[in-house]
């Protein structure tokens, strides 16, 4: 059968073996994957929140922002890679703008959905006790967006891995996605599987993070009242 | 304690309350009753100042307390941190005063829960304290037994009969029923389609 075809499909201790044999060069490319997958994300956080607030403060910022969103969401951002590596060449710059823009969407409309939860009998009870808006976006409407912010959060950790990868294939020189067109030129079915294994560990391990970040920020106490 | 005079308001095009007048003096207990959609939360909304009337006067003598329909308990804090809440937003943290009124308010020992492991009633307690802590004279209860059941509704009349000894404050609350009304309230309003229609 051709399913069970070595050739094709290594067994799973061949597959670790490579891992063993070739751990150095794994491990490094892992490092330069897992730092775009880091930059991309921490951008993205960096640009979503500012963003998600305005458009929850401000009308013209919303109805600025949106359409703008769904032109970011229609175009395929590795249509931008020709363009990334023009202005930026073969840096990690070329591949952390993508993806960036690609968990930003997702990430900023969760929070701004998340900031507009708040109930209004809440906001109403703030008011009349004479809250600040300061107090009421602390002790209230971010405790209430919590769960969308992480929901988004996650959202944004799955997009990195997968981005972050199609981003090293539309051009880089480093990192798993081009060690594993390096190994597959090699006819390296076993390393091929070996950096599919790193992948998967590295989406898991970051999606995990978050996970674990949520739990600890809110709990489990309310989290399931709201 | 608590003048209104002529007071109108409408949204849009419907008329929601028109030219409402009375007066509170300060100890009193009035309760407002009236059907749904009679104008009873607007008006509180207006006293509370929520919302501004599009003609007519309201004078509030002293500081208020507004304690809405739902308890509005926020779930991610404990019944203690519920109560302190808006003694918080004022820059206070008055704890030992707060763990005393819960005791008042039969909660003594359930300062560590959250608010999705307590009852109807106790939810209402725990509102109720809050609204207690700042001292403010004058309280305003918009359906404070609305979610309770008989027993535990007899329980909260001789609770906020104590308090209002106790504190010295001054009440308005709203309720559908008259029986309500009947145990707690020293006068009773009553409201249809916006206008004050009996003052008994």
């Amino acid at each position: 059968m051709i399913l069970a075809d070595s050739l094709i499909f290594p067994t799973f201790s061949e597959v670790i073996l490579r891992l063993y044999e070739q751990g150095p060069r794994f491990l490094f490319h892992l490092r330069i994957t897992l730092l775009e997958m880091s930059l991309s994300m921490g951008a993205a956080i960096c640009l979503g929140f500012p963003i998600a607030y305005l458009m929850a403060r401000f009308r013209p910022f919303r109805l600025t922002f949106q359409p703008l969103f769904i032109l970011f969401k229609c175009l395929p951002m590795f249509a931008l890679a020709p363009v990334m590596l023009l202005l930026f060449g073969f840096s990690i710059v070329s591949i952390v703008i993508p993806t960036t823009l690609m968990i930003l969407f997702p990430l900023t409309i969760n929070i701004y959905r998340g900031l507009m939860a708040t109930p209004e009998s809440y906001l109403n009870f703030f008011k009349v006790h004479g809250a600040s808006q300061g107090q009421i976006f602390f002790k209230l409407k971010l405790r209430f967006a919590l769960p969308y912010i992480f929901s988004g959060l996650r959202i944004g950790s799955a997009i990195a891995a997968m981005a972050s990868i199609a981003g090293e294939w539309a051009g880089a020189q480093n990192g798993l996605g081009i060690f594993m067109h390096e190994l597959r030129y090699q006819f390296d079915i076993e390393g091929v599987f070996a950096t599919l294994l790193c992948l998967v560990f590295l989406s898991l391990t970051f999606y995990s993070s978050f996970i674990l970040l949520e739990k600890w920020v809110i709990g489990k106490r309310w989290k399931y009242e709201v | 304690m608590l003048e209104i005079s002529n007071l109108s308001f409408s949204y849009g095009d419907r008329t929601v309350l028109n030219s409402v007048s009375f007066l509170v003096k300060r100890g009193e207990k009035v309760a407002l009753v009236g059907p749904s959609g009679s104008g009873k939360t607007t008006l509180f909304h207006l006293i509370a100042g929520l919302l501004k009337a599009n003609s007519g006067h309201v004078a509030v003598g002293e500081p208020l307390t507004y304690m809405m329909q739902d308890d509005l308990l926020l779930p991610w804090r404990t019944v203690l941190d519920n109560v302190l809440l808006v003694a918080e937003l004022a820059g206070e943290k008055p704890k030992d005063k707060a763990l005393k009124i819960l005791a008042d308010v039969g909660l003594g020992g359930w300062e560590r829960q959250y608010p999705k492991h307590l009852s109807g009633g106790m939810r209402q307690r725990v509102a109720l304290a809050r609204a207690l802590l700042m001292e403010r004279p004058f309280l305003i209860l918009d359906e404070p037994f609305g979610s309770v059941d008989t027993a535990c509704r007899k329980e909260l009349h001789h609770l906020i009969h104590a308090l209002c000894a106790q504190y010295n404050l001054t009440l308005m609350f709203i309720t559908h029923d008259l029986d309500d009304a009947k145990a707690l309230a020293d006068r009773i309003l009553r409201m249809d389609s916006g206008q004050l229609m009996g003052d008994a």
